[in-house]
């Protein structure tokens, strides 16, 4: 790619960053007292006003306002793609693998839970032409066998095959999740490799990495804290990738280390310069508040046009997130001071 | 040509005529009130009006309501009937009632989009859709996404119809049998639809039903709503309840006769006995109306000050002439803004402006011998005028290039000089002597600046037939002791006017800043004179911009030559047409309004309907 197109990509997506909610606006947005004053809030005040834009924000449900908000998503990502002069199938192909992976997921909870008729409401329809399974086969099954027999022709099919034997209430969801992520990671790693240049590509890797090892210590300590786990049956359950961690370390965490050892470990690491607060919340809230830290150090320092917009998706996404808990705070009537404890920005 | 001369007018009135008083004041449309809380300033014993405004309440209500039914009020001016406040609310209550709302009730709001649905979904009859003992049906609006998703199921237990769409949701409704209902819904609920209840009623028959009589109460809130609203300009003073403000002199016995059969009290006083900046209302002769418009936008004269409309129009128009000097295209500009200006009334000032440098623009255009671009053909004729063997003025022949540059500042100095002594008229009026004597723009200014441009004329144009001027003997006086006075014009001002000499800020800081200021005020002698340069610059630069025009119509010939011709005309008139007229304005408010004016006035705005 050019240096002015790589530039343009980098700039723009620099710039929508710029437009992101700001800390007066969360302070803002978790004051408010309904789903629907939030929509108000970010239609008439936020750079959220073009996808909600025609909405009735009055009568708007909150399920909606977040599908919006999520195919928000979608679309910036593709309006900096539109400034890339080269090919970036990769970072399409990490999207929709995304949305695939949750869309089963989602489904799969459904039909455990025996609630057929949501199944429906999970399909991706904004990105139907991209994804490689038939909506209208998914949106008809009525069992988790019917769900493996609409994925025959999927990568998906000989994952979720592993698991159809026998009664759906004994199923290893745990499991099937997990399976699920770690071909979400394995296939984003294989498309970005193949669509961009080997510099950005230890950055790239570097940032994936991160968010795969994060996710396998809150992993550990969850289970360890809340489940009591035996320690052999969690090493599976984790991806293996290391990063600032050596496999040792991990299995050491598994091994010897209690939940809040685990907690103390993560804190002292060499993620530590990426833990802004030490206060202790939850720990997914440590781990996604480093993920963003890090992701957040990329876009504000990176050049190369790979990185910026890799970390812009994962800030985005963890503006939805915020966004998806102070709507959940309202709803259940948390107070401002706790709700915006728990956004990350 | 002047500022119109106001009188305070103040009328007062009993209780029970005080509706009719303030309703006819409105009416007459020549009174720019003032609000009660200046009168009370004038007058202690008075005290405001307050009364609660129970109408404002009953506009937004009907307003809400008329609207959820899609229709517009507001069309009828005045009410035929009168309504008591018992009247006003059962027909409030009786149509919130028929719309099926009540103030304590659910908040229904129904957008326009609604209504369409229900309007499409009328056709079937909504008490007919309510009749059905087997059917349900549900109406609302559902994401287009959500749609979709419908749309994959298969053996689906119930049916959906489109009413109406936009970007975001369609309008649909859905029948489905009593047996499934309960699970169709939740399915649709789950994908987002929101429910808009389907009416009992039929809007259509409500609406035409009590359009009329919505109307009229209408009318009669706004009525009252309006009157409620003048009482802040009130005051009551025992039995009696007064309201004052301005009105120009000439119109005050039409005004006096507004008031005709009602008894009310007509006082007259002069404007400061109001307490209270009186308005400015400016008056000029048809020609130079148009330009108050340029005058408004950088601040009205204040009442007492002088209006500087004429001299602006004039100006205005000269300079934009020399800059723009086309016979033709002037003629363009002078009828296409007389006849939409002053035949067809067309409301807006810039055209009437356009209409009279259109006129300056053709004096110009014939002394340059320019026709759309065209510079030879009335080389003859200024031949036989002016006795000359080419044209009066060769814009493009090199030697013209520096008189025509001499020339603007020429102008510009003329005009510099004339601000100064606008500028001493107006000081003499204030009997402000400290600003008349030793500021940069009275007299001491007016000399300094008089003697450079003596000096400049002696060397450019007179060819030093005034002798040396530039000796000590000149300079002493004409230069030296101005700028003494310019740097003690604070003090001095001081002393004229009885205070204490001492500047304000002592004399350390004052003679630091003086320093600077008088190398400002050098600096911007120089600037503002050669500011005027650009006058010469346009003409050049509008001859060359039609001599483009010409070669490119050499260059296509015959039919295309006509084409470009006028195309090449437009754009020039319409870009440089512009870009003349903004440069105009800016001498005009830069170089002339900075020397001579101050505006601040307020603008007389007469009471009108507050809805």
């Amino acid at each position: 790619m050019s240096k002015a197109a790589s530039g343009a990509m980098t700039t723009k997506a620099k710039a929508m960053f710029a437009k992101r909610l700001s800390e007066s606006d969360y302070i803002n947005l978790a004051n408010k007292k309904s789903v629907s004053e939030i929509a108000t809030y970010l239609k008439n005040e936020t750079y959220y006003a073009q996808c909600l834009d025609g909405v009735n924000e009055k009568a708007l449900h909150r399920g909606q306002l977040e599908a919006l908000i999520r195919n928000d998503y979608i679309a910036k990502v593709a309006k900096i793609l539109r400034y890339s002069a080269s090919n970036r199938e990769g970072f399409e192909k990490v999207i929709v693998t995304q949305s695939e992976v949750n869309t089963l997921i989602a489904i799969t909870q459904a039909i455990v839970a025996g609630d057929f008729g949501s199944v429906v409401t999970k399909l991706p329809t904004t990105i139907e032409s991209e994804i490689c399974f038939d909506l209208k086969e998914l949106a008809n099954v009525r069992s988790f066998d019917e769900l493996v027999e609409a994925l025959v022709k999927t990568p998906y099919h000989d994952i979720l095959a592993n698991y159809a034997s026998g009664d759906i209430r004994d199923m290893d969801f745990v499991g099937l999740e997990q399976d699920l992520y770690r071909y979400y990671h394995e296939e984003t790693l294989k498309a970005l490799k193949e669509s961009i240049d080997t510099k950005s590509q230890k950055t790239i890797r570097d940032l994936l990495y991160s968010q795969i090892e994060l996710d396998n210590i809150a992993k550990i300590y969850r289970l360890k804290k809340y489940f009591n786990t035996p320690k052999e049956k969690i090493g599976p359950m984790l991806s293996p990738v290391y990063l600032r961690f050596s496999k040792k370390d991990i299995e050491d965490m598994i091994e010897r280390m209690d939940a809040e050892h685990i907690y103390e470990r993560l804190i002292n690491s060499s993620y530590k310069a990426y833990v802004k607060e030490e206060r202790f919340l939850f720990i997914e809230h440590t781990t996604k508040m480093i993920n963003y830290n890090l992701n957040h150090r990329q876009i504000m320092f990176a050049n190369d046009p790979d990185t910026v917009l890799l970390a812009y998706m994962r800030l985005v996404e963890n503006e939805i997130d915020n966004i998806v808990d102070i709507i959940e705070g309202v709803r259940y009537r948390v107070s401002s001071e706790e709700i915006r404890r728990m956004l990350i920005y | 040509m002047s500022i119109q001369k106001m009188k305070f007018v103040k009328t007062s009135t009993s209780r029970e005529n005080l509706d009719e008083m303030l309703l006819r004041a409105l009416d007459s449309k020549l009174l720019d009130p003032i609000s009660a809380d200046d009168m009370l300033r004038q007058d202690e014993e008075g005290r405001t009006i307050s009364e609660d405004n129970v109408y404002s309440d009953y506009i937004n209500n009907f307003k809400n309501m008329a609207h959820g039914i899609g229709l517009e009020i507001g069309r009828k001016k005045t009410s035929e009937n009168a309504y008591s406040l018992e009247e006003i609310e059962a027909f409030s209550k009786e149509l919130a009632n028929k719309l099926e709302l009540s103030s304590c009730g659910e908040d229904v709001v129904l957008t326009s989009d609604d209504q369409k649905a229900l309007d499409a979904l009328s056709e079937c009859g909504f008490e007919a859709l309510h009749d059905c003992r087997y059917i349900n049906f549900g109406l609302g609006r559902l994401p287009l996404e959500s749609y979709k998703k419908v749309e994959l199921l298969r053996d689906r237990k119930f049916d959906l119809c489109i009413l109406h769409s936009n970007a975001q949701y369609h309008w649909v409704v859905y029948a489905t049998s009593n047996t499934f209902f309960a699970e169709v819904r939740k399915l649709l609920l789950s994908l987002y639809l929101e429910e808009i209840r389907i009416p009992n009623i039929d809007v259509k028959k409500v609406k035409a039903d009590c359009e009329e009589k919505l109307e009229d109460i209408y009318a009669f809130c706004l009525k009252n709503d309006n009157i409620y609203r003048l009482y802040d300009y009130c005051i009551q003073k025992g039995d009696e309840y007064l309201i004052g403000g301005f009105v120009p002199e000439a119109k005050v016995s039409e005004y006096e006769k507004v008031f005709n059969g009602l008894d009310v009290k007509f006082e007259v006083d002069e404007p400061e006995e109001a307490g209270v900046k009186c308005p400015t209302l400016l008056k000029n002769n048809w020609f130079f109306k148009p330009f108050e418009m340029f005058v408004e936008m950088y601040s009205l004269p204040d009442y007492k000050d002088f209006d500087p409309t004429i001299f602006l129009g004039i100006t205005y128009c000269l300079i934009f002439g020399i800059m723009f000097g086309d016979l033709g295209q002037g003629a363009v500009l002078a009828i296409g803004g007389f006849v939409l200006y002053d035949v067809l009334h067309y409301k807006n000032k810039l055209i009437g402006i356009v209409g009279r440098v259109g006129v300056f623009s053709m004096i110009f255009g014939f002394l340059y011998g320019s026709v759309f671009g065209n510079e030879e053909v009335l080389t003859p004729v200024h031949q036989a005028l002016f006795g000359t063997e080419g044209k009066l003025v060769e814009v493009m022949d090199a030697e013209w290039t520096t008189r025509l540059l001499i020339g603007a500042v020429l102008i510009g100095m003329v005009l510099t000089l004339i601000s100064m002594l606008i500028n001493m008229y107006k000081n003499i009026r204030r009997k402000d002597l400290g600003q008349l004597l030793f500021s940069t723009n009275g007299v001491a200014g007016f000399i300094f600046y008089s003697y450079v441009v003596a000096v400049i004329l002696n060397m450019l144009v007179l060819n030093n037939s005034l002798g040396n001027i530039m000796s000590l003997p000149f300079i002493l006086p004409l230069v030296v002791v101005p700028f003494i006075c310019f740097f003690f014009e604070e003090p001095l001002g001081h002393l004229l006017s009885g205070k204490n000499l001492k500047p304000e800020e002592g004399w350390g800081a004052f003679i630091m800043q003086q320093i600077f200021e008088m190398i400002v005020v050098a600096l911007e002698y120089v600037a503002n004179t050669l500011s005027y340069l650009r006058i010469g610059g346009f003409i050049l630069s509008h001859a060359g911009l039609m001599l483009v025009v010409t070669v490119l119509m050499g260059m296509v010939g015959g039919a295309g030559s006509i084409i470009v011709m006028i195309f090449g005309n437009i754009l020039v008139m319409g870009l440089e047409g512009l870009i003349v007229g903004i440069q105009s304005l800016r001498l005009e408010y830069y170089e002339m309004f900075s020397r001579y004016y101050d505006g601040g006035g307020r603008k007389y705005e007469v009471l009108t309907s507050l809805e």
